[in-house]
């Protein structure tokens, strides 16, 4: 059998599985971490600093624009400002996502998930 | 080898293929929510295609883009045949297997680099992610052409499976099978 092909097929399998693996016992690990992660911690500190505005407020801000409920909060970095990125869900199904800018409350965008 | 088949697949077609179709699966679902195993599918993904192309120049005889490629016009008849049933039988890949694994090819690169590019500008990883921080605009259309090429990635591989079964059945061989042990009969 052709050596080239045999070579090239021990590259694909291996990598494949290498990287298929990693990436399974990687995201294992982060959700671990998760409850007492780091983001957690930078966000607290921030807060304490007045850097950016709690996520209380903004979830507040978000539930008045969509009353439902909030799947997922997450905050940003983008061009150096803060975001916070509110995913929710409201009574009628819908997923939205809107950002606000972390610092200002401001609304920046809005969007209706596909 | 039964008396009349020939090898048609060389070994690494075939390990490409189903590798591919692991990697692609895998990425497609963990899309919305697990992100690290996303970027790991995807990176699979792209040096899948990547050995694929420099394959494409050195493999064997079928494995090769001057064996495949086709010209339009060629693709366009060989499609008109395909409709009225009477395409010719090829032993490599048909002009339309071709085209199709041309556009997958280029389809699976757009959405590598755009989702890589995204991974960067977002959260600072990956292998750009020197682009973190760059602008929102940039960002945003980098997700969206990800989300655009990999939903494109999907229709072609269903329109592949549909072009898989009609000249199964056309020509009353089992391609699927070839796929696996890389033999058709003569």
């Amino acid at each position: 059998m052709d050596i080239k092909a045999i070579i090239f097929s021990g590259i694909a399998l291996t990598g494949t599985a290498g990287l298929l693996w990693a990436g399974l016992t990687t995201a294992d690990a982060e959700r671990h971490d998760d409850p007492s992660g780091h983001e957690q911690e930078e966000v607290r500190s921030l807060t304490q600093q007045g850097d950016i505005l709690p996520l209380e407020q903004i979830l507040q801000e978000a539930r008045q624009h969509h009353a439902g409920k909030v799947l997922e909060t997450e905050l940003e970095t983008d061009d150096d400002r803060y975001i916070y990125e509110i995913e929710l869900l409201d009574e009628s199904g819908e997923v939205w996502e809107m950002e606000f800018d972390a610092t200002t409350g401001k609304l920046l965008k809005q969007e209706r998930e596909d | 080898m039964e008396q009349d088949e020939v090898k048609v697949w060389d070994p690494f077609v075939r390990t490409f293929h189903w590798a591919l179709v692991l990697s692609f699966t895998v990425a497609w679902l963990s899309g919305e929510e697990l992100e690290t195993l996303h970027a790991y599918a995807g990176y699979a993904v792209a040096g899948l295609v990547l050995l694929r192309m420099a394959w494409g120049v050195i493999g064997s005889r079928h494995a090769r883009f001057s064996d495949f490629v086709y010209r339009p016009a060629e693709v366009r008849s060989f499609l008109g045949d395909t409709l009225r049933l009477r395409a010719r039988r090829y032993i490599g890949h048909n002009p339309a297997g071709g085209a199709m694994i041309l556009l997958m090819l280029v389809t699976l690169l757009i959405t590598a680099v755009t989702g890589v590019a995204y991974y960067g500008i977002e959260d600072a990883a990956g292998p750009l992610a020197m682009l973190a921080g760059g602008s929102g605009t940039m960002k945003d259309a980098m997700e969206e052409l990800h989300e655009f090429s990999a939903n494109l990635m999907l229709l072609l591989v269903l329109v592949h499976l549909a072009g898989v079964l009609l000249e199964s059945l056309v020509h009353r061989e089992n391609l699927v099978k070839a796929m696996f042990n890389g033999r058709k009969h003569a």
